[in-house]
């Protein structure tokens, strides 16, 4: 954690528990500059963002084991440190209700998979920071 | 394995050609290593009429194999989700050894 901190990469939470998916999106947004933490479990992501200083960017899928992605973005956005962190879903999800229910929770984007290189890139630019906006 | 210049093997079985990100091809082993157990695990779920654990792996199968590059295992995987949402044996049974098949014949071409 304190290596992380101590670097100017942009700072990325990526919780995903399907691992070969997981370690694309990793590699990718390594290569875009970011610092990767990845969490597989939904009750794990809860106790990393209890713990954990808030980053420039979440990546966030929605199906998860234990807690699920919904649930950990309501917890995220009741945060106020972490109220103003960007989230992307990354989700397999396509039925519009449940898309304009992440959405009614101030999400700033989704990639739905399968994904393409591009897209996720194209998807999370826009918050390329150090640091999360403060109000 | 010899192949024939048609892309063939010396057992006469089509090779399926698949452009990948070249970026990607450190992680290509182990995707493909993991995608070869989850069809034998699913052919175990089958045997034992575990549908949920079939539609949980053809799930996490159709979302990262077309993100790869191999979207012929993205579609494969639908199919086997759909069935295993239908408890339908039959259509799994079919399918199953499709997906064996083409990830034993799949070769890669990084660009």
């Amino acid at each position: 954690m304190n290596d992380q901190l101590s670097t100017n990469k942009p700072q990325l939470l990526l919780v995903e528990d399907e691992s070969d998916t997981a370690d694309l999106v990793k590699l990718i947004m390594e290569g875009q500059g970011y610092q990767v933490t990845h969490v597989a479990d939904g009750g794990e992501a809860e106790q990393m963002i209890a713990l954990m200083p808030p980053p420039s960017l979440v990546v966030l899928d929605i199906q998860l084991p234990n807690t699920d992605g919904i649930a950990l973005l309501e917890m995220i956005r009741a945060i106020p440190e972490w109220s103003n962190v960007p989230v992307v879903m990354l989700t397999a999800v396509s039925d519009e209700q449940r898309i304009r229910k992440i959405f009614s929770l101030n999400i700033q984007g989704y990639v739905l998979k399968p994904f393409n290189r591009e897209t996720l890139i194209n998807q999370v630019e826009p918050f390329r920071t150090t640091a999360p906006q403060a109000d | 394995m010899e192949q024939t210049p048609t892309g063939q093997d010396a057992d006469n079985h089509d090779k399926e050609l698949v452009s990948i990100d070249a970026s990607f091809e450190p992680l290509i082993p182990k995707f493909l290593s993991n995608r070869k157990k989850e069809v034998t695990v699913m052919q175990d779920a089958l045997s034992a009429q575990d549908f949920d654990t079939v539609r949980k792996i053809s799930h996490g199968m159709k979302g990262a194999g077309g993100s790869y590059g191999f979207d012929r295992v993205t579609e494969i995987a639908a199919v086997i989700e759909r069935a295993a949402k239908a408890a339908d044996i039959r259509a799994i049974q079919q399918k199953l050894p499709e997906l064996e098949s083409y990830l034993s014949r799949v070769e890669i071409v990084y660009e």
